[in-house]
């Protein structure tokens, strides 16, 4: 009792801590100075460039009466001569997968050569970086430019422009996902006594084929892109079309082409995404396209796809297992894009 | 059918044509500066300056449409929805059509192409930018709005600053495309060093098609350099 009271005894309350001074943003280190004066350079040299030009951000209103003129010029917009603008339309299909078909063949064993846990020999690896890298900075409308002079207007100077800007950008992905392969089924193989070649088809290839295929389509989805334009230059396809109206001052016929495009774009690039998300496992591949729009899949068809594979693997008697994994809709859609 | 008769005509020329292709590089290396004409230093300097205005102007529109197409944070469920298929229009514009098309309402120049390239820019940075907001974590936006913040207040203090990193480095991203994309720019008549190309391959002058190519590199190149490196620093 005693104890207690003495304890209550009146004492002075806790002094709060001295405030100490916090400053509100992080200290001026060098390298905050440094990304300062990146990011001021850069506004700066942009606004001397827009004064320089002439442009600021409402150009387009002052310039209302010019972009009106036109526009009325170019309403309402028609397509006429359906033949020919069939015919360069699927030029530029064509243009397009070809383009991605032969950039697909040049960057695979470039991006072999470019990945620093296949190949240890330095000097291989930076020719291979080189070609990569000179590759991705010239656009392919200046590849077209040169082709056209080499093999005159058509289809196959767009091939061939595509099909070498894509080594850029596929031969890049394609060496980053090399590298970060794991390394455990590529040691089991080579601990069965493999060779070379052996450990690359068995332990290495099957890992790389998902990401691959998608970083494919990806390109491919940009090449049709690009491939609208390289008719610009002369290199075939729907850009054929553009620059005729464009010289004829048919803005009608220009107008109706340009939607043209567009629409064909928004739709390759759709199923693009939509593909790639089933190869690469975003998405659910037995949920519906109305599914989706809906919100998820309901509660039974997630029950049925959570079956328990593994339980179910182990249940089987060795005898009875298979070596290749079953064709599930998966697979299919994988092989059936690849060999589309 | 169609598509079959293209396919033949072309496989045959491909396999034929494929030797031509070391030739035409080879004869593309200068050996001189013969081909150098005084207009192009100011070409060049244009082409780079256009590929600067253009991100800034892109990314001047861009930063606050990104916040409307941005799932959590737009004002309502609709203009999300709006926002996002406005850019999705937007995106699938070529560049080079909007050049075209802005070249003969506003005659040939720098000024067609810039805007152009920027309407380009900004539909490609609203979908960056708008899927960097949607990143962000919920909890500091939450504090704010406990201190009885508007939205426009939470939106500057607690999204803002979060996106921040990820927007700088899609910034300098736009900035090296931006200028990739201004090099063709002069192939229709929207300014820069593009013109000077055409005439080089109309005229078959292939040292000159060389020389700038490289120059054209190294500029790419080395704002790649940099830009790369201030990426690595930030994120």
């Amino acid at each position: 009792m005693t104890i207690l009271h003495a304890r209550s005894a009146p004492e002075a309350p806790p002094t709060p801590p001295e405030p100490t001074f916090r400053p509100d943003t992080p200290p001026w280190t060098r390298e905050r100075a440094t990304m300062w004066a990146i990011g001021l350079t850069f506004v700066g040299v942009a606004l001397y460039a827009l004064y320089d030009i002439g442009v600021n951000p409402l150009t387009l209103f002052f310039e209302r009466d010019d972009i009106g003129n036109l526009l009325e010029r170019m309403w309402p917009p028609r397509i006429e001569e359906f033949g020919p603008i069939w015919e360069s339309t699927l030029d530029t299909f064509f243009m397009a997968f070809v383009g991605t078909f032969i950039g697909v063949l040049l960057a695979v064993p470039l991006g072999f050569f470019a990945a620093s846990n296949i190949v240890r020999w330095r000097l291989l690896r930076g020719v291979a970086r080189g070609i990569i890298v000179f590759t991705r900075a010239i656009p392919e409308l200046i590849f077209a430019l040169i082709f056209v002079r080499v093999y005159s207007i058509g289809v196959l100077t767009g091939v061939l422009a595509l099909g070498l800007h894509s080594v850029g950008m596929l031969g890049k992905l394609f060496a980053d996902s090399i590298e970060q392969i794991q390394e455990g089924p590529r040691e089991g193989v080579q601990a069965t006594g493999s060779s070379r070649g052996q450990e690359l088809t068995t332990g290495i290839a099957p890992q790389l084929i998902p990401s691959f295929i998608a970083i494919t389509l990806y390109r491919l989805d940009i090449n049709f892109r690009s491939a609208t334009l390289l008719g610009l230059v002369g290199a075939g396809g729907i850009g054929l079309q553009i620059r005729a109206y464009q010289g004829q001052l048919r803005y009608q016929e220009l107008l109706g082409v340009t939607l043209l495009i567009i629409a064909l774009v928004v739709i390759v690039e759709l199923v693009s995404t939509t593909v790639r998300g089933i190869i690469l496992g975003h998405d659910k591949t037995n949920v519906s396209f109305w599914q989706k729009l809906r919100g998820g899949p309901k509660a039974a068809d997630y029950r049925a796809e959570h079956v328990d594979t593994a339980a179910v693997a182990a249940a089987t008697p060795m005898s009875q297992r298979r070596l290749r994994p079953p064709w599930d809709k998966e697979r299919k859609t994988k092989y059936g894009v690849g060999v589309g | 059918m169609q598509a079959k008769i293209v396919a033949d005509l072309s496989l045959v020329e491909l396999v034929t044509g494929i030797p031509e292709i070391p030739r035409v590089f080879w004869r593309m290396i200068p050996t001189d500066f013969d081909w150098w004409v005084e207009g192009f230093g100011e070409d060049l300097i244009e082409t780079v300056l256009m590929g600067f205005g253009a991100t800034l102007l892109g990314l001047l529109f861009a930063i606050p449409t990104g916040f409307l197409a941005a799932r959590n944070v737009a004002p309502a469920r609709w203009i999300y929805g709006t926002a996002r298929l406005f850019i999705l229009g937007v995106r699938a514009m070529p560049e080079l059509i909007l050049a075209v098309i802005f070249v003969a309402a506003l005659g040939l120049g720098p000024k067609p192409g810039v805007l152009a390239l920027a309407v380009g820019l900004y539909g490609f940075a609203t979908k960056l930018f708008a899927d960097a907001i949607e990143e962000v974590s919920e909890g500091p936006r939450d504090g704010i709005r406990a201190t009885g913040a508007s939205r426009t207040q939470e939106a500057v203090s607690a999204v803002l600053p979060q996106a921040m990193p990820s927007i700088v480095g899609n910034s300098l991203y736009l900035l090296d495309a931006s200028i990739r994309g201004s090099t063709v720019l002069g192939i229709v008549g929207g300014g820069g060093i593009g013109f000077a190309l055409l005439q080089g391959a109309k005229l078959l002058k292939w040292d000159l098609l060389g020389g700038l190519l490289i120059i054209i590199f190294v500029i790419v190149y080395g704002i790649e350099l940099i830009s790369g490196w201030v990426r690595r620093r930030i994120i």
